[in-house]
């Protein structure tokens, strides 16, 4: 999965990095974590970016690492919305939930991760990962 | 009228807010050296605004009655139902020695107004109240209007020009048979009021151009009758009706001279008020010409504007191309004060200045916010006043609570998703998100939607797309074979499964009615445990989610009625017979007379046995059976020792113990004109012949349970219930044994339901304490009563309804209770609506339509609904939630947001979907935030409601008696004037419940939205009103702070 990020200042956007959907190796997680998903709120803007396409990942990217000071809700997309974004990508493309279904096996795999996770949020990815699995099986 | 009107007894039935409101406005209309003659009462919803105009009518007669010879009031509302439910409220002093004129135009007044025998005119009259209502009185546009307005200019201008013939042509307008129109106009005998007819006569004369105009037409095209005239003819001959009908309407508004017009609800035709020449259209003009005339005294028209929601109150950013808060503010504000540009300048530069102060404060400078408030509220209170109810309560939270159940996601609910968006995408419709996270099922309910269009063109096309979805996604989608088979309802939405488990796995489907707010005695069987259950009114902005939740709510609660005692849901009546039924053998033998025990309304048992007069401390169905004791030891009554017992005092008991019930039954047996109901009619008249009969002193022994089936009697039988309760209203003994038959014989339908019918057995003739003879039907009814203190239920309600009908000051305490026993038993027995579901069957690998009607009657949709026995119109909707009985949900969309009360027993609100504006969210909850709503009296009875059952007194209206010392402790302890009627302090609030799936955008809008709330008082009268919000917003300042800065326009201290 190619994650953007537009240059501050630039209008275009370049390529920084590439997360193998094998699943990653735990140090590397631990660091990458440290680094992108620091808080419940970037991981949800992160998997925002994931399933809301481009536009969502600029909102994304731009802020502060770590920083959760200054959050705006901007116009219906922003705060804990997520539910619309798994739900389309549940029935149009399911097989783009692996990546989360990935990160989230991952992140509840260590401490750190597991703070990251909020348990509703899990609670919703783990009913949506359920009916797409029985969906995949049958 | 010829007496001066007692102003004290009008105003005295005024709570001191709505008084102080009276005062003030008065003052500032009549008295105030500066007054503009014109003033905007625009107190909350719910505050009692018409009864504030009431007391402004009483003032302003008095303050004319020495020097005015005719003082003539006009009302102006926007349709004739609310003119004619607000006239007799509006009416000061008492009825028949006034004019009154409900004209629905102002041009037809020239009839109306008319002297005509057995109805005054306006001329000679001292008071006249006179309404009309605006669409169509001011606003003549290019049409050729009304028949009968024509008729009124027919005979007008007859004499007036010469061509008589093409005057009837001309004026024939879009009437097709011309012998039919010429026989109307020979046939008129409507007089036309003198001074009216005198009047346009002139202004025609002066008319030159309008007359030659006429002239024209009438010696041209219409001087000989045509079959049709061409389209350009047509048009000429429209505009110029439309310009004889502003004449007429002119010379009206000249004749009324009206001394104080009142506009109610005036946002609905705000156009009028529309002061400058420029922006003004004829109809404005002349409504302008109404408010600007002279009385004959000289003096100039006062005019009252009443309304909740004068001007848009909030408009958030993403409104400001449709509707404008400030523009919309300015323009009323200039009207009210009759466009003095001086006056408005000032009042937008003192807004200004309290702009600037709150942008400073957002900075951390405060100290200018008061001060540049105050300045505000000085010059607005000059032209309005408005009370509201946050500032009564003490948490200032208009006694709003909100609680926010988390809303679980489910497997289920996620396959609707998917079956929807595929479904969606095979019709060619985008994206259904929208849809889905307000309801399941789409593909039954998107009746009028475009979805539905689509499904029928893809059905009739390429049903295979539509084949391959419903295989994909079967558990998705409803079957109707299982519906038919009383399957269990899969909620598959997170909001849809918190309601019912809410509603119905708290039990509310065994209740047919909402627990009392006072029992008598401990609430059991189903009651039990049930005391703060209260009924929910719902809010959604889209058509689908009425019909999803009232269907769904309703098939699962007969669902579980039922209970495995019938196969299908179709034909109920199929699989369970009557149960209340009065029957006879062949040979003509009778059993069941005791079933008239339901029915029979005996006053002497319902009034000695009334359970409030026990003594405190007693439980008073052990009260209620020593004094069926005591009645029955009555040395009067026949009482054999010896001898067989005699079975028939079962059911003659009430005849022996009252002998004016057989005078009763007597004139029920011999009613033919249908004044009573006859459950089962073919042989009720042997049934109540056979009661007729009894000669007590041929009575054998007594049963030994006699004293025991007396007490169920006392305690449950509808129609004692029901005359205990119509004691309180003052009503003369027949009169009130018939009502309390027709309340006793709708219980009797209700109880001999299908479904009820199993839920009553399933409550107790299952839980082994019953035996065979405590368990037949109708004694089961008796202990459902009993157990639900009905009782108590129909005191509350009648309490209700009464002070909502006794309005007029002639009308006898008889037609009252007539009408609300009438209210009464509609509600109680509500017509059998539905919903449509709609179903898609295989046929030969293709798809046909299938549709099946679900029962709505736990849960009901708003609005006009058409059942089995035709339409069940919205008021009786209406009426029907604002009882205790069912339904106990009603789901609407923003139609009911407006206007409309709901609060008697329902204390709920669910906002399904969130309004984009704070203000809607308000208007919303106010529907059932109102005078003694269900939250306050459960509040008030808390506190005040023993102390009222131990100074009852027979005959007296213990709520009555409950508000009465309420209101007394809040004005010992200075409490706000809205304490207790519309405000109570207590651990019952106004529910808001705000189910939002998890994760969705609803909860980010939903925090932006309660900010609003919380802040929009404060930048009331400001332009951009979302960006000075967001501003305090952004800052520290503190809610209450916020608070503390809003402007406030309630009525001051009166100036004397």
């Amino acid at each position: 999965m190619p994650i953007v990020c537009p240059r501050h200042g630039a209008d275009d956007v370049r390529l920084v990095l590439k997360l193998p959907a094998e699943g990653l190796p735990e140090g590397r997680v631990a660091r990458i974590l440290r680094l992108l998903i620091g808080s419940p709120e970037r991981l949800l803007r992160f998997l925002r970016a994931l399933l809301g396409g481009l536009e969502g990942l600029m909102d994304w990217s731009s802020e502060d690492y770590g920083s959760t000071e200054g959050f705006q809700w901007v116009s219906g997309l922003g705060g804990e919305t997520l539910l619309e974004d798994l739900a389309r990508t549940a029935s149009r493309d399911p097989a783009r939930l692996e990546t989360v279904r990935k990160l989230v096996d991952d992140l509840r795999a260590i401490e750190d991760g597991r703070k990251v996770i909020p348990e509703g949020l899990y609670e919703v990815w783990s009913v949506v990962d359920e009916v797409i699995r029985a969906r995949a099986g049958g | 009228m010829k007496q001066r009107p007692d102003i004290e007894a009008v105003l005295r039935a005024l709570k001191p807010f709505q008084r102080r409101t009276v005062d003030h406005a008065f003052h500032r209309l009549f008295e105030a050296g500066d007054s503009s003659y014109r003033f905007l009462v625009a107190d909350e919803v719910g505050l009692g605004k018409t009864l504030v105009a009431r007391g402004i009518i009483a003032r302003a007669i008095d303050h004319y009655w020495d020097t005015v010879k005719q003082i003539d009031i006009i009302y102006i509302c926007s349709n004739g139902s609310i003119a004619r439910a607000n006239l007799p409220k509006l009416q000061v002093g008492s009825g028949g020695d006034h004019a009154f004129a409900l004209a629905t135009r102002l041009t037809l007044l020239a009839t109306g107004l008319a002297p005509v025998e057995g109805r005054k005119c306006l001329a000679g009259n001292k008071v006249n109240f006179v309404s009309f209502t605006p669409a169509t009185s001011f606003n003549m546009g290019h049409s050729s209007g009304r028949a009968d307005e024509r008729m009124v200019l027919f005979h007008l201008l007859e004499g007036l020009v010469p061509q008589r013939t093409a005057l009837m042509n001309l004026l024939q307008g879009n009437i097709g048979d011309a012998a039919k129109w010429r026989a109307w106009l020979g046939e008129w005998e409507t007089p036309i009021e003198p001074g009216i007819r005198a009047a346009f006569q002139t202004d025609f004369s002066q008319r030159g151009d309008l007359r030659s105009q006429l002239e024209e037409l009438l010696v041209g095209p219409f001087s000989r009758w045509r079959k049709a005239w061409p389209a350009e003819v047509r048009v000429q001959r429209n505009r110029i009706i439309g310009e004889l009908r502003r004449l007429l309407a002119e010379v009206c508004v000249h004749a009324l001279q009206p001394d104080l017009v009142i506009m109610d609800e005036f946002q609905r035709f705000k156009g009028l008020l529309e002061t400058r020449r420029d922006a003004q259209d004829p109809a404005a003009e002349l409504a302008q010409a109404l408010f600007r005339a002279k009385t004959p005294e000289g003096h100039p028209v006062r005019t009252l504007l009443l309304s909740a929601t004068p001007y848009k109150l909030y408009t958030a950013d993403a409104e400001m191309e449709e509707e404008d808060h400030y523009a919309d503010f300015l323009a009323t504000t200039r009207f009210l004060m009759d466009d003095d540009h001086e006056a408005v300048e000032e009042l937008k530069g003192r807004l200004r200045r309290f702009n600037v102060a709150l942008k400073r404060a957002a900075s951390g400078y405060a100290e200018d916010v008061v001060g540049a408030r105050n300045a505000v509220e000085q010059e607005l209170r000059l032209v309005m006043a408005r009370t509201e109810r946050v500032p009564a309560t003490e948490e200032h939270d208009a006694m709003v609570e909100e609680s926010r159940l988390k809303i679980r996601l489910d497997a289920a609910d996620v396959r609707q998703y998917l079956a929807a968006n595929a479904l969606f995408s095979a019709v060619g419709e985008r994206d259904p998100v929208v849809f889905w996270k307000s309801a399941p099922y789409l593909l039954h309910f998107m009746h009028g939607y475009r979805f539905n269009v689509r499904l029928d063109e893809v059905r009739a096309e390429s049903s295979q797309r539509l084949v391959k979805v419903r295989q994909d996604h079967a558990g998705a989608i409803l079957n109707k074979e299982d519906l038919l088979g009383w399957s269990p309802l899969e909620p598959a939405h997170g909001k849809l499964r918190e309601l019912m488990s809410d509603m119905l796995d708290g039990g509310m489907w065994r209740l047919l009615w909402i627990p009392p707010t006072v029992p008598y005695w401990p609430p059991e069987g189903p009651y039990e445990g049930a005391g703060h259950k209260t009924k929910t009114l719902l809010f959604s902005a889209w058509n689908v989610v009425p019909d999803v939740v009232s269907g769904s709510l309703s098939y699962e609660a007969e669902r579980r009625m039922v209970e495995g005692r019938m196969q299908s849901y179709q034909s109920p009546r199929d699989q369970q017979r009557n149960r209340l039924r009065l029957t006879q053998t062949g040979e003509g033998a009778r059993s069941r007379h005791r079933l008239l025990l339901l029915l029979l309304p005996c006053l002497r048992l319902a009034d000695e046995t009334h359970p409030l007069d026990a003594s405190p401390g007693r439980d008073r169905r052990e009260w209620v059976r020593e004094r069926v004791e005591t009645l029955l030891a009555d040395p009067k009554l026949p009482n054999p020792r010896e001898g067989d017992v005699d079975y028939r005092w079962e059911w003659a008991a009430p005849v022996v113990i009252d002998p004016s019930v057989k005078e009763f039954v007597r004139q029920w047996s011999e009613d033919v004109a249908g004044n009573f109901p006859r459950p089962n009619p073919e042989i009720l008249p042997e049934y109540l012949a056979d009661l007729l009969a009894v000669d007590p002193l041929e009575l054998g022994r007594r049963p030994d349970n006699l004293a025991e089936l007396l007490t169920e009697v006392a305690l449950g039988s509808p129609a004692i219930v029901a005359a205990r309760t119509l004691r309180s209203g003052d009503i003369a003994n027949m009169e009130r044994c018939g009502s309390a038959l027709r309340i006793g014989a709708t219980f009797w339908r209700l109880f001999d339901r299908p479904v009820v019918i199993s839920l009553l057995t399933q409550i107790y003739q299952d839980d082994g304490e019953t035996d065979r003879e405590s368990g037949v039907y109708w004694r089961l009814v008796l202990r459902y009563c009993k157990d639900g203190n009905l009782q108590s239920v129909l005191d509350e309600a009648w309490h209700l309804m009464w002070e909502q009908e006794a309005w007029s000051e002639t009308e006898s305490p008889e037609e009252v209770a007539c009408r609300c026993a009438q209210t009464l038993s509609e509600a109680i027995h509500a017509g059998n609506s539905r919903v449509h579901a709609r179903f898609l069957r295989e046929v030969d690998g293709g798809l046909v339509e299938d549709e099946e009607r679900i029962r709505t009657v736990f849960a009901l949709r708003f609005g006009n609904i058409q059942t089995e026995e035709g339409q069940i119109s919205q008021d009786r909707v209406r009426a029907a939630f604002n009882s205790p009985f069912r339904p106990f949900l009603l789901a609407t969309t923003s139609i009911g947001q407006e206007g409309l009360d709901f609060h008697p027993w329902c204390h709920r609100l669910v906002h399904w979907g969130l309004p984009g504006n704070p203000v809607d969210l308000e208007q919303r909850e106010g529907r059932v935030h109102r005078y003694k709503g269900h939250a306050v009296r459960h509040n008030v009875a808390a506190v005040h409601g023993a102390e009222a059952i131990s100074s009852w007194r027979p005959g007296e209206d213990l709520w009555k008696i409950i508000f009465d010392s309420a209101d007394r402790s809040a004005r010992e302890a200075l409490e706000s004037d809205l304490i207790p009627y519309w405000v109570a302090p207590g651990p019952h609030r106004v529910q808001r419940h705000v189910p939002l799936l998890p994760y969705s955008k609803e909860i980010e809008a939903f925090r932006h939205l309660k900010r609003q709330l919380a802040a929009y008082r404060v930048v009331f009268g400001q332009p951009r009103q979302e960006e000075l919000i967001t501003l305090p917003d952004n800052s520290n300042l503190s809610t209450k702070q916020l608070r503390e800065w809003a402007i406030d326009l309630s009525p001051p201290e009166p100036v004397r």
